[in-house]
């Protein structure tokens, strides 16, 4: 747990809304990052992130304070992604992806940048949902498949497996791409 | 060189590099999250939880903490009255027989607009039947006991049981409804 977050849960339990918003700021890109992996696109993305932080400060008397904060969350924000996707039911990659360009810096780096997170999002989307959210939390929120199992209501073996048949359908569209390692 | 991803730790690389680049690359979006936060839950309707106050009010301002014990206190006379004669007691009456636990509470949902509140409520014991008797206004209620730190939902009393946003379980009450809907899940 980062430095001073217990005592920040601890106010915010006690109504300190201020504590509350330092948590927010302090986990907001994360969550933000889950739910783009998952939804695909950046104003799904922050939409999750604001309701995730709404609905946990509504339900932070339930909060566990020996368990990981940020599990919590990830947890809170995959559920608000999953049930978000079974109502839309359909997935539009790249809906929004003119806004990831712009970063500004070297033009080489600016592409090689690009190119990345747009391969990256390409790459989730051409993943069927249920192997989506599992790999975006296990390799970029750091969940254990027993936290993944949890947050996405499967058991632990079907995490494993669909994180092991994620990994090998992104490898073949990488390879597909012809994409090479640290490209 | 190698012709694909193949190891775990390039996948990982993969996914975090471009996932953080995209994030990175939204900060104007993310500008100002924690406050829109703030906004929406200071703009949650208040109104749905009058009848309600010195519970919700535990939660929000800790200064009525007294006068809420208070209120549950006096609450307790009601409860001996509904011990005495529970058959005809009005109301909704939560009960866990744990003869050895040490302390037991009840967390219960109460609706305020489109969102809930969940307030602690210490259960009255007498010889290991743990009990609170709530007036309740007609609605969906959700809950579950906390029996010496570890959470229980499991109450055959339950109308039905629903998965929380943590995917938790809790159970749940309708009150005031006419049509039981057990097993609901």
């Amino acid at each position: 747990m980062g430095e001073g977050e217990l005592e920040l849960i601890q106010q915010a339990l006690q109504g300190d809304m201020e504590a509350w918003g330092e948590i927010v700021r302090r986990y907001k890109e994360a969550v933000f990052g889950v739910a783009l992996g998952i939804m695909g696109n950046a104003a799904d993305a922050e939409d999750v992130a604001q309701d995730a932080f709404i609905r946990a400060y509504e339900n932070l008397r339930r909060y566990d304070l020996t368990r990981k904060f940020s599990t919590w969350i990830f947890t809170i924000a995959a559920n608000i992604c999953k049930n978000k996707l079974r109502r839309e039911r359909f997935f539009a990659p790249l809906k929004d992806v003119s806004r990831l360009a712009g970063a500004g810096g070297d033009p080489a780096t600016q592409v090689a940048r690009e190119q990345r997170q747009m391969l990256v999002q390409q790459a989730l989307a051409a993943l069927d949902e249920k192997y989506r959210a599992p790999l975006v939390l296990y390799y970029y929120a750091d969940l254990e498949y027993q936290e993944i199992a949890q947050a996405l209501g499967l058991p632990e073996g079907t995490v494993k497996t669909r994180i092991h048949r994620a990994k090998l359908a992104l490898k073949e569209w990488l390879a597909a791409k012809g994409v090479k390692g640290n490209a | 060189m190698r012709e694909s991803f193949s190891t775990e730790d390039e996948i990982s690389q993969f996914l975090r590099e471009g996932l953080s680049q995209a994030v990175s690359e939204e900060q104007e979006r993310l500008e100002g999250l924690e406050l829109r936060v703030l906004q929406a839950l200071e703009k949650r309707p208040r109104g749905a939880g009058r009848w309600f106050s010195p519970l919700s009010s535990l939660t929000l301002r800790p200064a009525l903490a007294l006068a809420t014990a208070a209120a549950i206190f006096a609450l307790g006379f009601l409860v001996g009255n509904w011990i005495a004669n529970p058959l005809k007691a009005q109301g909704v009456a939560f009960v866990v027989f744990e003869p050895a636990a040490k302390e037991v509470a009840l967390q219960i949902s109460y609706p305020v607009g489109k969102y809930k509140e969940w307030q602690d409520i210490p259960l009255q014991n007498r010889s290991g039947l743990w009990y609170i008797h709530l007036e309740l206004p007609p609605g969906t209620y959700e809950y579950r006991f906390k029996i010496d730190g570890a959470w229980w939902a499991y109450d055959p009393a339950a109308n039905y049981f629903v998965k929380s946003v943590d995917d938790t379980i809790n159970a749940v009450r309708e009150v005031g409804q006419t049509k039981e809907k057990r097993d609901h899940t």
